[in-house]
């Protein structure tokens, strides 16, 4: 039983936007662990805790409602989905 | 796909309250989720899903491993574990946290990926990595350098072996 194996050459383009998501991905664990590592230095509800709840949520807030808004072209979970 | 039950701006804002709420509730039983385990178990299982994240993740590139799901369940299950370590408060900070970086910046990168120009993806790239830079700054100067070193070769010694070594390949 034979297998074919498609083999290609990737363009410089596609190495560097996938390098530079690797690196954004990268970036995003580091601050998930500093924003744990705050979290854990601090007590159940100190003035550390709550920034980071209170600009967490409002950033969450702010970017659900960006995403769900049907104003303007194709801001919607639908159109997110259809793009992908 | 997301199902929501009219799409006007007010409704979209109760789901998102309701899903922070629910969040909340159920944050203390994530306390008793990792009880019999040691700290240095989860610490390790995290980083064993992280790395699961950055291997599955789509970077745009054509591959047998590509797997959004598991890319983001890794992820999601990771900081799960992270935040069964923290006070009940903190873990969904933690978790709410995680969702908005994971979930909804994965999103708004997609979408500006296919509609914004290049100095747009520059942009947002260069503010993910200085924020990272500006939150690992209070930490100890061995962890600050390994990163700086690593996003050194993530952007310009990887690529550079990659692009030039490919032609190797059989």
């Amino acid at each position: 039983m034979s297998s074919t194996v498609n083999v290609r050459n990737y363009s410089l383009s596609e190495t560097v936007v996938a390098s530079v998501r690797l690196s954004d991905q990268v970036a995003l664990i580091v601050l998930l662990l500093a924003v744990f590592s705050s979290l854990s230095h601090a007590g159940p509800m100190s003035p550390t805790t709550a920034s980071i709840l209170v600009v967490t949520v409002s950033f969450c807030l702010y970017l659900t409602f960006l995403f769900v808004s049907d104003k303007g072209e194709g801001t919607s979970f639908k159109n997110v989905a259809a793009d992908r | 796909m997301i199902v929501f039950p009219s799409e006007s701006g007010w409704n979209f804002t109760r789901s998102a309250l309701i899903c922070l709420l629910c969040g909340f509730t159920v944050s203390p039983i994530l306390r008793t989720l990792t009880e019999s385990i040691s700290t240095d178990t989860v610490y390790a299982m995290v980083t064993l899903m992280m790395l699961l994240h950055v291997i599955f993740f789509d970077y745009g590139i054509e591959s047998a491993v590509v797997s959004p799901p598991i890319s983001l369940n890794a992820a999601l299950f990771g900081a799960v574990c992270l935040a069964s370590r923290l006070s009940t408060v903190s873990a969904f900070t933690l978790l709410i946290f995680a969702s908005d970086v994971f979930v909804l910046l994965t999103l708004i990168r997609t979408r500006i990926e296919k509609r914004a120009s290049v100095r747009m993806r520059t942009i947002f790239s260069s503010i993910t990595v200085l924020l990272s830079l500006a939150a690992i700054s209070t930490k100890p100067p061995v962890a600050y350098t390994s990163y700086l070193l690593l996003l050194l070769l993530l952007n310009l010694v990887f690529p550079f072996c990659f692009f030039n070594l490919q032609n190797m390949k059989e």
